[in-house]
């Protein structure tokens, strides 16, 4: 691939990826020293890089291999956003009537984005990247297997159990509930070997 | 489903509704497994519908682009000599030495014109960027909707930057027809039977018409009826619309105009 070529890509995925480190990350500092670093490290990998549609994936495997280190370090547990923060900035959850046989579809209708990404932040990391990278970013299952460096079965695993809990936490704040605790049990991300 | 959560309707079909909603089905008996059973099962239909606003809910979250500064940061890093691009760099170096002074002045006409190509060129890259950051969510807000939705993601009548507008945003590449007989004006994302397509518009005249790119490899797609590979269009017509639809390369192609939009289906039986 050649240079130009690649640098013209790894320069679309700027946005994208400083997203997904938005996604990861606890505060817009970090999510962009997280993206200066990965960009600092694809220089490594631009002649292992065949084809313009790997560049992409790369970054994000790169990202995602600092955002683990980074993870480990600090041994940190899953951001918790109270649902009290979002007052003011959206109608009181409380003021909502969640009928329990609305289906989940007409209820997402009035999600405003605050309580999305108030249910997304809530999510345990592992599941808060597979459903970004796929939600988000458009990821094959494959692709995100690759990113991750997990087996497509437990892609699949992940994703489903995201939707799931995104659901039980999207009605929970809803109807006013109180935040749900991350879901147990799933592995903290792993690093890529091959990185 | 009958309530508000995400709970599968039927149990054989709950292990397959999510691989078919991502497009991720590999058996074509399989998926048209599913699409059959969606059609008479309410319960299951409602899973894919939550399953298709959760998607769009996560899809409409606020994307804001990188602030200049990194970005000019990260292109520093990419690019040598402090982000320029090579033939910026070469274009300075030319000024700079005195012994090309003449040769400058006589090529003047050409530097200028290569020079501006290079301004307008990292303009539109820098434009297209930063529109990328709050186009995304806007879109896919409107995936379900699109078929009344007469706006356009990207306005292009560049085939090239059009498919590598759709490169950037879906799993798959999807070629950008061009036909002697229309203009290109734009494409936006959309889903057809829970799987993403390329939504490319194009004017015909005064007639504006749709086409669907859908990759189905090797899977038939039932809900767009696979038709013979790449020989022939063929015509159907509902609701006051017409619609081709062919294959070619593992794509499904669904051109969709208004059933009076003849001269359109014309032009595609003698150029397809």
């Amino acid at each position: 691939m050649k240079r130009a070529e690649f640098e013209h890509v790894a320069l679309q995925s700027l946005d994208a990826l400083l997203g997904y480190a938005r996604h990861l990350a606890r505060n817009e500092e970090e999510a962009q020293d997280l993206v200066q670093e990965a960009y600092a490290r694809v220089l490594a990998y631009r002649d292992k890089v065949q084809h313009p549609g790997e560049a992409r994936p790369l970054l994000f495997r790169i990202l995602h291999n600092l955002f683990v280190d980074q993870y480990r370090h600090n041994r940190r547990g899953p951001v918790m956003i109270s649902v009290d923060d979002l007052q003011g900035r959206a109608p009181h959850p409380s003021e909502r009537i969640v009928d329990p046989s609305t289906p989940l579809s007409e209820l997402l209708k009035n999600c405003l984005s605050d309580e999305m990404q108030c249910a997304l932040r809530s999510l345990d990391e592992g599941l808060r990247e597979t459903l970004c990278l796929r939600e988000l970013e458009g990821f094959s299952y494959e692709e995100i297997g690759e990113i991750l460096e997990i087996p497509i079965g437990t892609v699949r695993s992940r994703l489903s159990r995201a939707r799931r809990e995104m659901a039980r936490r999207l009605v929970s704040i809803l109807a006013g509930a109180p935040m749900l605790q991350a879901e147990p049990g799933v592995a903290p991300p792993r690093k890529n070997r091959s990185l | 489903m009958s309530g508000a959560s995400l709970q599968h309707g039927c149990e054989w079909c709950a292990s397959l509704l999510e691989a078919f909603f991502d497009g991720e089905l590999s058996d074509p008996a399989e998926a048209a497994r599913v699409n059959r059973h969606l059609q008479d099962c309410p319960s299951c239909r409602a899973d894919l519908d939550a399953l298709e606003s959760l998607s769009r809910g996560l899809r409409a979250l606020p994307v804001s682009a990188a602030p200049d500064a990194l970005r000019e940061s990260v292109r520093s890093r990419l690019l040598p000599s402090g982000g320029r691009f090579p033939r910026q760099e070469a274009f300075v170096r030319v000024m700079n030495h005195p012994a090309l002074a003449l040769a400058t002045a006589v090529l003047a006409g050409l530097i200028i014109g290569t020079s501006w190509q290079l301004y307008a060129g990292r303009r539109a890259e820098e434009a297209l960027s930063a529109a990328r950051g709050s186009a995304v969510p806007a879109l896919d807000e409107h995936i379900s909707l699109v078929l009344s939705d007469d706006g356009s993601a990207l306005q292009t009548s560049n085939a090239a930057e059009l498919e590598d507008w759709f490169r950037q945003r879906l799993d798959f590449a999807p070629p950008v027809p061009a036909w002697p007989w229309a203009e290109l004006v734009g494409g936006r994302l959309s889903l057809i039977g829970g799987k993403r397509a390329a939504r490319i518009e194009y004017l015909a005249g005064e007639r504006q018409f749709t086409l669907f790119v859908q990759f189905v490899g090797a899977e038939v797609h039932t809900s767009l009826r696979k038709c013979d590979s790449g020989r022939r269009a063929l015509i159907t017509q509902q609701r006051g619309y017409k619609a081709a639809y062919w294959s070619r390369d593992g794509f499904t192609y669904v051109l969709v105009a208004h059933q009076t939009a003849d001269p359109v289906f014309e032009n595609l039986r003698k150029q397809p």
